[in-house]
C-alpha cells in the first residue's frame, strides 16, 4: 500500500516548515515537498510608513539576521536620498562593512556550533534526546566554548557599529550615525569578557581544520547526502573577488559557465521571476532567460565558494584553493559542503574584521551625505545566508508604497525541495518502519543550508519541523513531530 | 538572598509584541524602583553565550512572559536538562543550566519567573490585565530576593 510521511516540525532551522513525503504502492517515493507554513506578509506591512522608517523596521522581520535587514535596506534607501555607494564617506561604508562582517562571524559561527555540529559530531542516527548542543558540550567542551565566544565576539562587533546587539539603529539614510571610537575599538585587542580578534582568527582556522579532519573522515556519507547539480548566484566585486556586502551580480551554471556576468544588480527584475506553489508560503524565485524547471539556482556559502574567483584574504584565499583541490573541480555540487565553505567564510569574515579595525578611517567624523531625492531605491547584499535584496518606491509625502524583499532562504526553495526529494528517495524503500534517524537523513539536508524560514515568509514565529507519510489514496498513515 | 552583586535578572522577550514586553517592562520597573546595584539585561531569547554569562553569578532570576499557568506569575527553579526540545535558535532555561554546568564547570541557581500574560499581538503597550499581573509579581520578587 502506498503511503505518505510528514515531518513537522523540522528541528534546528529558524521558521517552522514541514516535510510530506509521498509513497506509491511499491513504497517508493513518488513526490516530497518542503513546505513553509508560516504567513505574515512583511512586504504589505510596510507600506504607507516614511522611507526613513524602513532600516530600523525590516528587521522586525527575524532575529537571528536582523543586521543583515537593516544593511540592506539603508543601501537601498540611500539611493531614496540620492546617494549611490560611490558617494558614501568612507566611515559610513566601512562601519557598515565591519557591522556586515560581524554579523556574518557570529551568524555562521551560531551554525556550525548550535545547529549543524550535533549531526556531524554525534552522529546522524545518534540519539535524539543527546543529539543538540548540551550533547555537543559534553563530548567536545572545548570546541563548544570556541562557538560561544566566536558567537560572542560577532555579536559584540554588531554592538559597537549598530548600537545594539539586536535590531541596532546606526545605519540611516545616506550614510551611518556613529563611528568607532578608540576605546570601542580596543575591546577587540585587550582581551578578558571578549576574546581579541588575535583569538577569534587563530580559533577560526582551528575549527577549519578541524572540520576539513572531520571531512576526510566521514567523506563517503558527506558527499553523498543530498548531492545536486544546480546553478550558483551571488554578487562579486567586479574583479571577481569575494565580496559580501557590496558588487554585481553572478550567475554560474553547474559547470561554471557564465549565467549573469556580472551585472548591475539594479536590473533584477530584467532577470528574475518568482513561481508560486499552492502548498507553500515561500516563493520559488528562477532566472528567466533558463525558466522554471532550469532557473532556481543555490545562493549562500556554496554559491559564494563557486561564483568568486578568489577570495581576497590570504588565510581564507589558501583555504579556498585548498578546498577546491580537495573536491578535484572548480565547482563544488556536495550539499553539505556549505558546512566546509561556511567556516571558510567564517574566516574570511575574521580577517575582514581585523583588517576594518585596523583603519584609522573608523575614527573619522564625517558620516552622512545628502543627495537628491528618487523615487526608487534598491539593495543587494550578501547576508549569511545568501543573496538579499530589497527594493522600495516611495511617493512624494515620503511614504512606502512598494517593498519587494528576495530573502536568502528563498533563493534555496528549490534546493531544499530536491534535496528532500534525494534523501527520500535514497532511504525510504520497500515500506521500511520509519525511525527518528532516517528522518533525520531529511533534516540534515534541510539544515545544511541554514534556512531562516521566518525570513522567507516573512514571518514571525516558532520554527520547528513535522514530516508526514501519504498513501497513494493520500490517507495519512504516519507522522512524526519534533 | 541578601547579596545582589551575585544576582542577575535575565529578561526575555519582544516589546513590540504586546504581553511579550513583560520581561523587558520587568526591567524598566526595576530600574525606576533605583534598584540599580542589580545586575540587569533583557534579550529576546536565550541563546548560547547566555551559558558564559550565567557562570558569572551565583543566582540568576529569568523572566519572561508565559501565555498559561494559574495566578498572576509562576516561580520555579531550573534545574539541568539536556532530554528537552531543542528547535530553533532559542534555548531553554534548562539547557543553558546545563551548558553552564559543563562548560564553565558553575553551578549558578537559576529561578524562572514566568509572568501571565493576555495579549501577544502587535503592540507596545501590555494588556491590563499584565500591568496587574507585573504590579504583583514587582512585589514577590523585591520580597523574595530583598531588593
Amino acid at each position: 500500500m502506498s503511503r505518505k510521511i510528514t515531518i513537522d516540525p523540522i528541528t534546528r532551522v529558524e521558521g517552522h516548515g514541514k516535510v510530506t513525503i509521498h509513497l506509491n504502492d511499491q513504497g517508493e517515493v513518488q513526490e516530497s515537498r518542503f513546505h513553509v507554513v508560516e504567513f505574515r506578509g512583511f512586504e504589505k506591512f510596510i507600506q504607507g510608513r516614511p522611507y526613513w522608517e524602513a532600516p530600523v523596521l525590516v528587521q522586525r522581520l527575524c532575529g537571528i539576521c536582523p543586521v543583515s535587514h537593516h544593511l540592506c535596506s539603508a543601501k537601498a534607501i540611500d539611493e531614496i536620498v540620492g546617494v549611490s555607494q560611490s558617494d558614501l564617506t568612507a566611515t559610513a561604508v566601512k562601519m557598515r562593512r565591519l557591522m556586515h562582517y560581524g554579523q556574518i562571524l557570529q551568524s555562521h559561527a551560531l551554525h556550525f556550533f548550535y545547529l549543524a555540529s550535533p549531526d556531524l559530531l554525534l552522529g546522524i542516527q545518534s540519539s535524539f534526546d543527546r543529539r543538540n548542543i548540551v550533547g555537543v558540550a559534553l563530548d567536545y567542551p572545548d570546541l563548544a566554548k570556541k562557538g560561544i565566544l566566536l558567537r560572542k565576539f560577532g555579536q559584540e562587533i554588531i554592538k559597537v557599529t549598530a548600537g545594539k546587539k539586536i535590531h541596532g539603529i546606526s545605519a540611516v539614510p545616506g550614510g551611518i550615525h556613529k563611528n568607532l571610537s578608540l576605546s570601542e575599538k580596543n575591546l577587540f585587542y585587550q582581551g578578558g569578557e571578549i576574546p581579541t580578534i588575535h583569538e577569534v582568527m587563530k580559533w577560526a582556522q582551528e575549527t577549519l581544520e578541524f572540520y576539513i579532519e572531520y571531512h576526510k573522515k566521514n567523506k563517503s556519507w558527506l558527499e553523498g547526502l543530498a548531492l545536486c547539480q544546480s546553478n550558483y548566484l551571488s554578487l562579486v566585486r567586479p574583479d571577481g573577488a569575494m565580496d559580501l556586502y557590496h558588487g554585481v551580480l553572478r550567475a554560474i551554471g553547474p559547470n561554471g559557465e557564465r549565467i549573469l556576468d556580472d551585472v548591475d544588480y539594479h536590473t533584477y527584475l530584467e532577470h528574475f521571476a518568482e513561481d508560486v506553489k499552492p502548498w507553500s508560503y515561500m516563493k520559488f524565485p528562477f532566472l528567466k532567460k533558463l525558466g522554471i524547471d532550469r532557473g532556481w539556482s543555490r545562493v549562500g556559502p556554496l554559491a559564494r565558494i563557486n561564483t568568486c574567483d578568489f577570495i581576497p584574504t590570504p588565510l581564507a584565499q589558501a583555504a579556498l584553493e585548498y578546498f577546491r583541490c580537495y573536491h578535484g573541480s572548480r565547482i563544488c555540487h556536495t550539499t553539505l559542503s556549505y558546512h566546509w565553505a561556511r567556516l571558510i567564510e567564517l574566516l574570511h569574515a575574521a580577517e575582514v574584521i581585523a583588517q576594518l579595525l585596523d583603519d584609522p578611517d573608523l575614527q573619522q567624523s564625517s558620516l552622512i551625505v545628502t543627495g537628491q531625492r528618487a523615487k526608487t531605491g534598491i539593495g543587494f547584499l550578501e547576508a549569511p545566508r545568501g543573496t538579499l535584496i530589497h527594493h522600495y518606491e516611495v511617493d512624494e509625502k515620503s511614504a512606502i508604497t512598494m517593498c519587494n524583499l528576495i530573502v536568502s532562504t528563498t533563493h534555496n526553495n528549490e534546493a531544499m525541495n530536491r534535496a528532500v526529494n534525494a534523501v527520500a528517495t535514497q532511504y525510504l524503500k520497500n515500506n521500511q518502519e520509519l525511525s527518528e534517524g532516517m528522518l533525520n537523513h531529511i533534516e540534515v539536508a534541510i539544515r545544511a543550508y541554514d534556512p531562516c524560514l521566518s525570513c522567507a515568509t516573512h514571518a514571525i514565529g516558532n520554527m520547528p519541523l513535522h514530516v508526514s507519510l501519504f498513501n497513494s489514496q493520500g490517507h495519512l498513515i504516519h507522522e512524526r513531530y519534533k | 538572598m541578601n547579596d545582589i552583586n551575585d544576582l542577575l535578572i535575565q529578561a526575555i522577550g519582544n516589546p513590540a509584541r504586546g504581553d511579550d514586553g513583560l520581561g523587558p517592562r520587568f526591567i524598566e520597573e526595576l530600574s525606576k524602583r533605583a534598584m540599580l546595584a542589580t545586575h540587569t539585561q533583557w534579550d529576546y531569547q536565550l541563546s548560547i553565550e547566555h551559558a558564559e554569562l550565567f557562570s558569572k553569578y551565583k543566582r540568576v532570576l529569568i523572566v519572561d512572559a508565559s501565555k498559561s499557568g494559574n495566578g498572576p506569575f509562576q516561580f520555579s527553579t531550573v534545574l539541568a536538562g539536556q532530554n528537552t526540545y531543542i528547535s530553533s535558535h532559542i534555548l531553554l532555561p534548562q539547557n543553558i543550566l546545563a551548558l553552564t554546568q559543563l562548560l564553565y564547570h558553575a553551578y549558578p541557581q537559576v529561578y524562572l519567573l514566568a509572568i501571565k500574560g493576555e495579549i501577544f499581538n502587535l503592540s507596545e503597550n501590555l494588556s491590563k490585565v499584565a500591568e496587574f499581573n507585573l504590579y504583583e509579581t514587582m512585589r514577590f520578587v523585591q520580597t523574595t530576593f530583598n531588593l
